[in-house]
């Protein structure tokens, strides 16, 4: 039976797209002291430590978690990296939960850093997640392919360019009261629309910067969190996916799950639903923040994830639905549209989620807040990793 | 070692590890020499051999082992190795020919290296409560224990050679496995070259170990970044009394061992235990 888990300390670099007057471990060592001070912990205290790093081709160093060792105080501890492409963070939080649910470790550290502006040109690394045999030949990138189930999805429900406008002006405007964002300020539909052209439907401010920076979290069971932590937030759900790297056999009437619907992460997130008892996500979660590196990922997912009905999630958010006052806050730190450490991404998602429910999100606080997901989407939107965090342990948690 | 603790914490009962390696689509040492970070080792360019050299001559000055020694010891380890049949059988050489190679980077030489190999490896994991609920699978073996442990970045002489995560790693094992004292029957460990084969053996000096890397280790295939995987598939083959040729009689516990990073920088350890019958 699993132990119960919960997120008792948070800490985060600032991020931008270049950290020069910092190394790589030391950006990472930041994150660590901040999570630990925030857990009223030293390194000490920590039994093991789990590391998020995606592909090490961006900064330059490989298996750059080796490095950061000395770093993070996980000299003499077990230490794990996981990997799974934009999803890392995500699964990494997954595995660290798994260290404690387990019963063999108490405290645990999860930490990572990215900073992929190290590399010239972020799209080039990408596009190696594909089959050297088929589809790497394809002038593939995130942006490429994304924008091709954009174009199938505004197809399908008739989204309009300036719909997926909306939803970046609310991200920057969001991110105003984000302390550690990337991109922030007001703009407007205009701005949006105006800017340089990538990929259709994508504009430049369609599409996420390429961040420097680290987060950390600390995780602890039940016990050492009510001892250690006034209001922990607890991991009530737990869920992943994993789907075929090839997007072709997702646009087929045969595929289990539509390339443009991002559906698998329904399966995700209803598992998350079921560990916790939530019947009814719109009403029952305060705050979502998701994996959205570009603005048409949020219509889809939101649908997938249930919190309103397919081809609805525009219009609602023309409405304000997803606004920090509406239906659920979407992304109230300005989410990853604003930032993007690629491999840490999922990592600071569970982090602004976790703040929220410890209602320490500052300028970000959403009110009444129990419940709040936070998800992650890495390889060619392959995989998925949702996570629900609360104010108390719920469903089969509560029970444990 | 996720695999288990995934499996530990009720949530999973299935689960599904794998690894794979395509050592032969690279040059294995570019892929180490990127390792280095970019201050001090990089621009003295450091890589894997270099960084198993340092490790070797540490092994040389802590454990009395000179080169003959370790020429003998692969040979032995590949005669071993030819009786796997899940290795490569790949042709022995002999102690002359071992000692004639050339250095990669003193005091190792090139065929002090067990050579790297493509393959892949998977498991499957079960929880006693599926099992249970499906008596007509048996398990292989029981995972009695994880844990892993890692050192320092540093290469320097305190680090290297020392095996400190080894043993500590080695012990935590044990303890969670309630055999803080217990023989074990069969290790199998994470050793590319000599050098590291002679390190492990003397670390395990003090414990009553009946049988070292049976199924020949590196030098029966060597597809290097599922190495840990690959010894607990042996290792799991053994409680399991399904090794082939390289079975150790009576196998009641065995340990996996795996390692990454510069000069066995971290430690990985699997125990496994026989399954009543």
């Amino acid at each position: 039976m699993s132990q119960n888990v919960a997120v008792i300390g948070v800490g985060q670099t600032g991020f931008r797209a270049r950290w020069d007057s910092m190394t790589y471990v030391e950006l990472a060592q930041q994150a660590a002291l901040r999570a630990l001070a925030d857990a009223r912990l030293t390194p000490d205290d920590i039994d093991a430590v789990v590391f998020s790093m995606a592909p090490t081709h961006f900064m330059g160093v490989a298996d750059c978690d080796k490095w950061a060792v000395d770093f993070i105080g996980a000299r003499g501890k077990p230490f794990m990296r996981v990997h799974t492409g934009g999803a890392t963070g995500g699964s990494a939080f997954h595995a660290a939960w798994a260290h404690v649910a387990s019963g063999q470790y108490r405290r645990v550290l999860v930490i990572g850093a990215d900073r992929i502006t190290e590399t010239p040109d972020a799209q080039f690394v990408l596009n190696l997640i594909w089959d050297p045999l088929y589809e790497q030949d394809f002038a593939l990138n995130t942006v490429t392919m994304t924008a091709l189930s954009t174009q199938r999805y505004m197809a399908r429900y008739g989204v309009t360019e300036e719909q997926y406008a909306r939803v970046v002006v609310r991200a920057r405007r969001n991110a105003m009261h984000n302390p550690n964002a990337h991109l922030k300020g007001e703009i407007t539909v205009d701005d949006v629309m105006n800017s340089p052209r990538i990929a259709w439907p994508y504009k430049l401010f369609d599409i996420c910067p390429r961040s420097a920076g680290a987060a950390a979290i600390v995780l602890a069971d039940e016990a050492t969190a009510r001892e250690v932590c006034d209001r922990p937030a607890f991991v009530t759900g737990v869920g992943a996916i994993s789907n075929t790297v090839f997007q072709g056999d997702r646009c087929v009437p045969t595929a289990d799950c539509d390339f443009a619907e991002h559906a698998e992460i329904a399966i995700a997130a209803n598992e998350c639903y079921r560990q916790a008892g939530i019947t009814n996500p719109a009403k029952e979660i305060r705050v979502v923040e998701m994996y959205d590196p570009f603005s048409s990922f949020q219509f889809p997912e939101l649908e997938s994830m249930g919190f309103c009905p397919r081809g609805s999630a525009a219009r609602l958010s023309d409405e304000g639905a997803f606004d920090p006052d509406g239906m659920v806050a979407v992304g109230p730190s300005g989410g990853t549209l604003c930032t993007n450490p690629i491999g840490v991404t999922g990592l600071v998602r569970v982090a602004d989620a976790a703040l929220q429910v410890m209602g320490r999100a500052g300028a970000m606080q959403v009110s009444g807040v129990r419940n709040a997901l936070a998800t992650a989407a890495g390889g060619s939107a392959q995989f998925f990793a949702c996570t629900l965090l609360s104010d108390e342990p719920r469903g089969q948690a509560a029970l444990a | 070692m996720l695999g288990a603790l995934r499996v530990a914490t009720g949530r999973y009962h299935l689960g599904l590890v794998v690894s794979w390696n395509h050592t032969s689509q690279i040059d294995v040492q570019d892929v180490m020499r990127m390792r280095a970070e970019p201050f001090a080792l990089r621009p003295v360019g450091m890589n894997g051999a270099i960084a198993d050299a340092l490790f070797a001559g540490e092994v040389q000055r802590r454990c009395g082992v000179d080169e003959d020694a370790v020429a003998a010891r692969i040979v032995q380890r590949q005669q071993v190795a030819q009786r796997n049949p899940r290795g490569l059988r790949r042709a022995p050489q002999s102690a002359e020919a071992i000692r004639a190679s050339g250095y990669d980077a003193y005091p190792l030489r090139r065929a002090h290296q067990a050579p790297a190999s493509d393959g892949c490896v998977a498991f499957v994991l079960a929880s006693g409560a599926w099992l249970r609920a499906h008596p007509q699978h048996r398990a292989l073996a029981r995972i009695a224990a994880v844990t892993s442990h890692i050192d320092s970045y540093r290469l320097d002489a305190g680090r290297v050679g020392a095996m400190a995560g080894f043993d500590a790693g080695l012990e935590d094992l044990l303890r969670r496995a309630g055999r803080d004292h217990a023989a074990i029957d069969v290790f199998e460990a994470e050793a590319p070259t000599g050098w590291h084969e002679a390190a492990i053996e003397h670390h395990l000096a003090g414990r009553d170990v009946r049988a070292l890397s049976p199924s020949g280790g590196a030098w029966a295939q060597h597809p290097l970044f599922c190495m840990g995987l690959v010894n607990a598939a042996e290792a799991a083959l053994q409680v399991a009394g399904r090794a082939g040729d390289v079975q150790v009689e009576d196998v009641h516990f065995a340990v996996a061992h795996g390692s990454h990073g510069y000069a066995q920088q971290g430690h990985t350890f699997v125990a496994f235990e026989r399954v009543a019958a």
